[in-house]
């Protein structure tokens, strides 16, 4: 015989502001069944969760309601309290009388009407609960990091020095990320290839990391302790073990002139065979065979390979498959610029001394194509009046994006003062709507701009940059004054939007993570699981997430770490019991189940009898990837799938309840 | 300058122009591209971002008496580069709407005005444009009878002036039309 | 090709009469025919928009309701204008059913947005006529001719209404001057305002506004220019002398409408094309296609 307790919580005045809560009580108390019914100010609070105990034991209960908050709030807290009483946790029902009545309604007597229902649904469906118990899914301790700029270099790092395995896997020749790109860094201006270098150098010697540059994830399938990995080792044409780096085949490759350099953002060429920077970490160069001419003219060319002294290049070398299990991911893909040549009216793409952020990094760098000589890339010449225009292509829902990026505003006014320490006696405008300097010593770096270093700031954006006479003319606004305003510039630097890299959305698709409609992955939770993915085991660091900068990109990745060594601290991982349970006896082997499954959770299973002969096939639900949500009771046409914790027979009584 | 803001006239100046306009001012950031761009910005007394911000802010009369809303040409390169979509052609379309059913006169801009109002004239009349009484109204009317005189007798020796107007047969429908909507 | 609709507007009959002279010879000569909404009226233009939004719909949308009634499939509005305020009625009454239900009853026709096409004139000649067909004709091709194409405003803004080529670098118009075999030449102020309707209330405006572009076209080496709009027509060859004057430095830059250009890569004598009804003359530049012809 059941014996139900009924818990009505008011929490404070959010429910029982609304809700009648000594009627929800009475009601209660008249259901067959019911034991036990009384009502307390918070329930989650240590006297209330006492009372729980309390009437537990004393009232020997077998179930438990609570008319409370969301099951996402404090569906544990009554759990944890019940199991210490050694009830089940779960026999522990929550109606969600807040967020789903008294916050979304007004009209007291229909309002508690309403919670009286959903009360009751939950008295019936407790009273036909079964035990269910946790699934225990075994960790491999090993943890694979997707992108290795600095999140993702950083999430390595702490991970292999926690003591576990990584597997570092990038897509570019070399590790470094968007920050290698960079000159100096906000608001300290210090050199980002100093701090940098040391990192990445520290990721190759690290005995914890191995390292997959030039390669790609092709395929993942598993769950949280268990995700199969598929990588990708594209050919590098360079045996890798045995490469020096010491450039002899770059230095003889013919191709110098021809192909414009991505890592300098086609500001300078390289050859067919290179390194993309000098200080590449593997610093062993990739043969490029979209360029090549010994692949493009039928092998004749093999200038590299007669220069090298080792002989590591090979011309044969095929891309590789490697396969690895892991516990846990990270996915640190970073981000792209937005193409801003959709802005017709800055003339980016048609006149070359109109260029990104990005690119003026590479004009600053020392490892640079001018070598950190500020030159024009239309003549050489080194500009004296530069515009910098803010906000190209964020803030823009018409053409661009609504979001705001985030760095622009610091990494202008950063590139306005290095443009003042390096050319003496310029002037730099810079175009802005709002500046946004809110971390430690921002806000001062930015007045620093202009106070010191002579910036003029314009509120206001640009409407159309053409050319005119070898200058630049940028027509623009200075809200402030109530002015049009036109400058005449040696060279314009717009400060592009961000946005997810791409492919990244490729990826997430492949993981089973989900992704904002910009592509930016999102976390579990905004505020409280920000490192987190919305899949179990996968977690999350970096601009991939949404626009940040270098301190910020470094916590994600540290906190992406942190999550992880704390996962692999115990042996097992816990699934909630609640997932899809298959009745093999009446099971036709028909598989609708495994189509509309989401998680591809459910597979074929073989029933053998003693000799070895299959008998029977069935469908097997993997407890690891199974996230209860039911679709497969829904598909399955002999009625053999059951949700734990949601059999059918509670669901009619739930319904039947509401009917009376 | 200064402005009391009047929360009454505030709100209701404010609305009848977001009705009017099918869109919400508070759309605008004020980041100026507008006024960045306009090619009569020069002439304006306001900045096209001001008049959105002033209206707003329900300065109706600086507003419908601005030279600006007259001299916005409706070249649209405000409303196509806005960030934010918003329809400043649009709403310069509506102020000076608003001002001529109010019967506000520009003063410094009131040669523009009284072009439209004898250009829709002339449609109501004729159905369509006759271009030479258009001109000797509209000279009349604004009392610069001698400006551009002088490009008149090349243009009657190219034939770009023509000596009779055309009339349309359907007169009675644009009566009507204009009936119905004037 | 359905059956198409051609609305002049008020300027073809009057100042732009050199527009519609070369349009119809050129269609002749590419055996297109195309029929005159019958009793057109005057779309409003610029003057109806400023003053009266519902008169700027009603005004263009009883041409539409006649030439829907008259089972067009397509309309050719040569003027930038004209193409301009009946894009903007289609597109509005398609978006607002009240206002639809207002225009409609005020008419006593019915109307069905977006059931026709509107073309303006580059719209037309690429979309309907086509640059294979166009190109076929092309008999005195007119290559070392350095032409400036001017698209001004109304032929690419608000692009949403518009929906032709690209708001800040068109190139439709630089690809029919490519045909003729003449070299389109690159400026910064393709689709600047020139001023527009203000012509006669602020002369001094669209005077400083007309010789930016004006001097702008000069200085990029071009030997004439080519629009497609009588607006623009009207300020760039009407207003050049007095520009000329006020800012003391000579233009004399031809201003054609892209059909007189056609025209003459077809052969068409330049007479029947009306291009002596320019203010500014355009014989230099036919002395130049004679030179370049002997060559």
């Amino acid at each position: 015989m059941a014996r139900i307790g009924v818990f009505v919580c008011w929490c404070g005045s959010n429910i029982a502001g609304t809700v009648d809560v000594e009627k929800l009580r009475e009601e209660a108390a008249k259901i067959p069944g019911v034991v036990s019914a009384s009502d307390y100010k918070y329930m989650c609070s240590d006297p209330g969760q006492n009372s729980l105990r309390n009437v537990i034991k004393e009232q020997k209960l077998t179930g438990v309601v609570l008319a409370a908050c969301s099951p996402h709030m404090h569906e544990n807290t009554f759990r944890k309290a019940a199991v210490k009483e050694g009830l089940n946790p779960y026999f522990v029902e929550i109606a969600n009388i807040r967020e789903q009545v008294s916050w979304v309604h007004e009209d007291k007597e229909r309002a508690t009407a309403k919670a009286v229902d959903l009360m009751k649904m939950m008295v019936e469906k407790v009273k036909r609960d079964r035990p269910v118990e946790d699934v225990k899914v075994p960790l491999n301790k090993k943890a694979l990091v997707i992108g290795g700029g600095i999140s993702g270099i950083q999430a390595a790092l702490d991970i292999a020095n926690g003591g576990v395995e990584v597997i570092l896997v990038e897509k570019e020749p070399s590790i470094g990320g968007r920050m290698i790109q960079l000159d100096e860094t906000f608001p300290t201006l210090d050199c980002s290839s100093c701090i940098m270098t040391p990192k990445m150098v520290e990721v190759n010697q690290h005995p914890n990391i191995k390292l997959y540059t030039y390669s790609e994830v092709e395929d993942i399938s598993g769950y949280i302790g268990n995700f199969k990995v598929k990588i990708k080792k594209k050919a590098r044409s360079v045996v890798e073990k045995d490469c020096t780096g010491c450039g002899e085949c770059w230095n003889a490759c013919p191709m110098h002139k021809n192909v414009k350099s991505e890592f300098n953002l086609n500001l300078s060429e390289r050859t067919a065979i290179y390194v993309p920077f000098p200080q590449a970490v593997p610093l062993i160069p990739v043969l490029d065979r979209s360029v090549c001419l010994h692949f493009k003219k039928g092998g004749k060319c093999q200038k590299c390979y007669d220069a090298c002294g080792p002989k590591c290049i090979n011309f044969d070398l095929q891309d590789e498959i490697i396969e690895e299990t892991v516990g846990a991911i990270v996915a640190s893909t970073g981000y792209d610029l937005m193409d801003t040549s959709m802005y017709g009216e800055y003339g980016y793409g048609k006149y070359k001394d109109v260029i990104s952020g990005l690119q003026f990094e590479r004009l600053l760098s020392a490892s640079g194509p001018t070598e950190g000589v500020i030159k024009r890339p239309s003549d050489g010449k080194t500009p004296q009046t530069i515009v910098f225009v803010q906000c190209v292509g964020s803030r823009d829902p018409e053409k661009g994006v609504p979001y705001c990026s985030k760095v622009c505003c610091m990494y202008t006014a950063k590139h306005a003062k290095l443009f003042a320490h390096k050319v003496h006696g310029s002037q730099s405008y810079v175009f802005y709507i709002d500046i946004r300097s809110t971390s430690k010593g921002y806000e001062e770096f930015v007045r620093g701009t202009m106070e010191q270093d002579g910036a003029i700031y314009l509120r206001g954006r640009v409407s159309k940059i053409y050319e005119d006479g070898g200058k630049l003319i940028v027509k623009g606004a200075d809200t402030l004054s109530g002015n049009q305003v036109e400058i005449a510039a040696d060279m314009v630097v717009l400060a592009t939007g961000v946005i997810p890299k791409k492919g990244s959305d490729k990826l997430a698709q492949m993981l089973g993570i989900s992704y904002d409609k910009y592509g930016f992955y999102t976390e579990s939770h905004p505020k409280l699981r920000p490192a987190e993915s919305s899949t179990a085991g996968i977690f999350l660091a970096g601009m991939a997430q949404g626009p940040r900068d270098i301190p910020e990109s470094v916590v994600s990745g540290s906190a992406a770490a942190s999550k992880i060594l704390g996962l692999f601290s115990k042996n097992e991982y816990e699934v909630e019991g609640t997932i899809a349970n298959v009745n093999e006896a009446t099971c036709v082997a028909c598989f609708y189940c495994r189509r509309v499954c989401a998680y591809n959770a459910i597979s074929k299973k073989e029933i053998k009898d003693r000799s070895g002969k299959v008998v029977k096939v069935v469908a097997s639900v993997n407890p690891g990837l199974c996230t209860g949500c039911g679709a497969c009771v829904n598909a399955c046409f002999s009625k053999s799938i059951d949700v734990k914790g949601f059999m059918d027979d509670q669901i009619y009584a739930e319904i039947k309840a509401l009917a009376i | 300058m200064k402005t009391v803001i009047n929360e009454q006239n505030r709100r209701s100046f404010s609305s009848q122009v977001e009705s009017m306009l099918h869109d919400k001012l508070a759309k605008c950031y004020q980041c100026g591209k507008c006024s960045a761009g306009c090619p009569v910005n020069f002439e304006m007394d306001y900045t096209p971002n001001q008049i959105i911000k002033m209206t707003e802010l329900g300065m109706e009369d600086a507003v419908l008496n601005s030279k600006t809303i007259w001299l916005c040409v409706s070249c649209n390169t405000c409303s196509t580069r806005c960030p934010k979509g918003f329809e400043v052609t649009g709403i310069m379309d509506v102020l000076r709407e608003i001002a001529e059913k109010k019967g506000i006169t520009s003063k410094a801009e009131k040669e523009i005005q009284m072009f439209h109002e004898v250009f829709l004239d002339n449609v109501k009349s004729n159905g369509r444009i006759f271009e030479l009484e258009l001109v000797g109204k509209y000279k009349l009317k604004t009392r610069h009878l001698f400006r551009d005189m002088f490009l008149a007798p090349k243009m009657l020796e190219k034939g770009k002036l023509k000596m009779q107007g055309e009339k349309i047969s359907g007169l009675n429908q644009i009566a009507k039309i204009f009936k119905d909507f004037e | 090709m359905g059956k198409l609709a051609y609305y002049p507007g008020c300027s073809l009959k009057g100042t732009s009469f050199e527009y519609e002279v070369s349009l119809l010879k050129i269609l002749e000569a590419l055996n297109i025919e195309i029929k005159e909404i019958s009793d057109w009226n005057c779309c409003g233009a610029s003057a109806a928009h400023s003053i009266n939004h519902n008169l700027s719909i009603a005004l263009p949308a009883r041409n539409l309701a006649i030439a829907e009634k008259d089972g067009y499939d397509s309309v050719l509005a040569p003027c930038a204008a004209c193409s301009s305020r009946l894009k903007n009625a289609d597109y509005e009454l398609k978006n607002d059913d009240v206002l639809k239900k207002k225009i409609t009853n005020s008419l006593e026709m019915n109307y069905v947005p977006a059931g026709m096409s509107i073309n303006n004139m580059l719209e037309f000649l690429i979309g309907e006529v086509g640059k294979d067909r166009i190109k076929s004709m092309v008999k005195k091709p007119l290559s070392g001719l350095k032409v400036a194409s001017y698209y001004g405003c109304l032929l690419v803004r608000p692009p949403k209404i518009m929906q032709f080529d690209d708001a800040e670098n068109p190139v439709t118009m630089d690809e029919l001057v490519a045909l003729t075999g003449a070299e389109p030449v690159d400026y910064s102020f393709k689709t600047e305002c020139c001023g527009a309707i203000n012509s006669l209330s602020k002369p001094d405006v669209v005077m400083a506004l007309t010789g930016k572009v004006l001097y702008d076209i000069k200085k990029h080496g071009a030997d004439l220019v080519v629009v497609a709009c009588p607006l623009c027509h009207s300020n760039l060859d009407v207003r050049q002398r007095e520009i000329e004057r006020k800012y003391e430095e000579k233009i004399g830059l031809p201003v054609l409408f892209i059909t007189e250009l056609i025209g003459l890569s077809f052969g068409i004598n330049p007479k029947d094309l009306a291009i002596d009804g320019h203010m500014v003359t355009a014989d230099s530049v036919l002395r130049k296609i004679e030179e370049l012809n002997n060559k």
